[in-house]
């Protein structure tokens, strides 16, 4: 290596050279690169550089449990990091993430945890968060007077350089206990004014919603099923506050997982639980206007070697999952890729996890602050 | 199309020339513009020195002979390139890679440009913290005592 005196210094070199290295950089470092100069500290704070930072990069593994853990799947580098304080600062006094449910947007995971409760002035508790794991900012969202444990929520904006971000919460199952019945079922929450509002919307409670979901480009998608077991992809489009059934599923397999890819499409991997066949399809692009949206087989997968991957409808599961190997307590967590040529297991660390398959996401790092103006 | 080998010479700043194929030289769209432009048989490179510009020939030698290759040849050479660009960085230090990004920066190489980026932006991601930064890439701070300490806080949770 270089000795630490020389001639030259990185912040001699011309802002949009530095900003080219900085493209470069992951988020975290530049975190750790803010307190080095104030050139350096203007030029990462930079709200177009963060964007279009955040635009390049690339999407990592978050897992979330008595710790979080940040895996970059192209180095398989593992960085383990102790939860936020913040976050488990809830009345329920929980020590792991284990029990919440994340869904990610721009660097943000929306965090929700199942259970609530009142105070003791009536109001509830609030179990939703907003947190950036990349800058360790944790914002809790004081709920409206409605919670039920059936809730589901989403992240999105219609113009969010103007408007901002939006958080939506509906329910599956309304309240129908005296004086509840109310309720609103579902509600926006604005982050501009930090304020909840109800939408006139009526449910239909015939189509249930898997826990699975994901934002694409500002609006929510999940896998969404009937009693005669048709599955749909529903969406819940911010720009007009309704929920739609966009398409409906290739087929309907009990095991599928939606996830976004490409940053303007769908994609949806289905399992038979049967025949263990794997299925992987890609959407055509979401948001074009007028046009509806299909799916395409991206590459499948049979044969008698395919391993059932886990399912559990209540939790989110990303393209990897974890299973016990070896005795007691001992756990590895394999990373499993699938691609056209089979299914390949890589150990990705070795702990004593328990229950921790429920609690991966896909999430890409960014610097993004959190949409509240800081106080 | 021309396929016979046209020489150009490279002089640096403190005249040190290097002999070239012209095809090396188009790797740089400062450089073909200029042997475009002005088909003289040599070029003074006043910004750039004997000992950089020796590594950008050598960078644009090694690309381009592969870019010939690449026609007909399998992604091997793909990399095979790449293990080279690795060799290339790993044994620079730093105030080279400085120099060599200022230089493909004048001669718009966007290749070799990239490559020392991306050095940079390595050295950054294997700091640990903000004093390691400073120290490894020779940045001094402007901050106050107080100022230093509200970013620290801002930032409070990425040191682990």
């Amino acid at each position: 290596m270089a000795s630490p005196r020389r001639s030259w210094s990185l912040s001699l070199l011309p802002p949009e050279i530095i900003h080219e290295i900085f493209y470069k950089t992951p988020a975290e470092a530049l975190v750790r690169s803010k307190p080095t100069c104030k050139k350096l500290y203007t030029l990462i704070t930079d709200e177009t550089f963060i964007h279009k930072h955040f635009q390049r990069s690339q999407e990592h593994f978050l897992r979330a449990t008595d710790t979080v853990q940040i895996m970059d799947p192209s180095t398989r580098k593992n960085s383990v990091l102790p939860v936020p304080s913040e976050l488990l600062r809830h009345p329920f006094k929980i020590d792991s993430l284990v029990n919440t449910h994340m869904v990610h947007c721009d660097g943000f995971m929306l965090v929700e945890y199942k259970m609530w409760k009142y105070r003791d002035d009536g109001s509830r508790d609030t179990n939703l968060a907003l947190w950036n794991p990349v800058l360790r900012n944790i914002r809790w969202i004081e709920p409206s007077r409605s919670i039920t444990s059936s809730d589901y929520h989403g992240i999105g904006y219609k113009d969010k350089a103007s408007d901002g971000y939006k958080i939506l919460r509906f329910t599956s199952c309304p309240l129908e206990i005296e004086r509840y019945e109310d309720e609103p079922e579902v509600e926006i929450y604005e982050c501009k004014t930090s304020s909840w509002r109800t939408l006139d919307i009526e449910l239909d409670m015939d189509m249930h919603i898997m826990r699975n979901c994901v934002a694409v480009m500002g609006n929510m998608y999940w896998v969404a099923y009937t009693e005669d077991e048709e599955e749909f992809i529903r969406c819940f489009d911010f720009s007009d506050e309704t929920f739609t059934v966009i398409c409906v599923c290739p087929s309907s397999y009990d095991n599928s997982h939606l996830a976004s890819f490409n940053g303007d499409s769908l994609s949806l991997l289905q399992q038979d639980l049967v025949s263990r066949t794997i299925e992987v399809w890609v959407s055509s692009r979401l948001g074009d206007v007028d046009c509806f949206v299909s799916f395409s087989k991206y590459f499948s997968l049979s044969g008698p070697d395919i391993p059932a991957l886990p399912f559990h409808d209540e939790a989110a599961r990303p393209f990897y999952w974890v299973g016990v190997e070896g005795e007691d307590d001992k756990v590895c967590l394999p990373m499993c890729q699938i691609d056209d040529d089979g299914v390949r297991n890589y150990t990705v660390i070795e702990s004593d996890y328990s229950r921790s398959n429920l609690c991966g996401y896909v999430y890409v790092p960014s610097m993004i602050p959190l949409p509240w103006v800081r106080d | 199309m021309e396929n016979e080998k046209k020489m150009i010479t490279l002089k640096s700043s403190d005249d040190v020339t290097f002999e070239v194929e012209e095809a090396v030289v188009l790797e740089s769209q400062f450089l073909s513009h200029l042997v475009q432009d002005c088909p003289a048989p040599e070029h003074k490179i006043k910004e750039v020195t004997g000992k950089i510009l020796s590594k950008v020939v050598e960078y644009c030698e090694k690309h381009v002979v592969v870019v010939v290759d690449g026609g007909d040849s399998s992604s091997s050479s793909g990399d095979d390139l790449k293990k080279w660009d690795d060799k290339f960085i790993k044994e620079m230090d730093l105030s080279t890679v400085y120099d060599l990004i200022a230089a493909a920066n004048y001669l718009n190489i966007q290749a070799l440009l990239d490559l020392m980026c991306q050095r940079v932006a390595d050295v950054i991601t294997a700091c640990k913290d903000h004093k390691e930064i400073r120290e490894t890439l020779g940045i001094v701070s402007d901050y106050t005592a107080e100022e230093e300490a509200e970013v620290l806080k801002e930032n409070e949770w990425a040191f682990d």
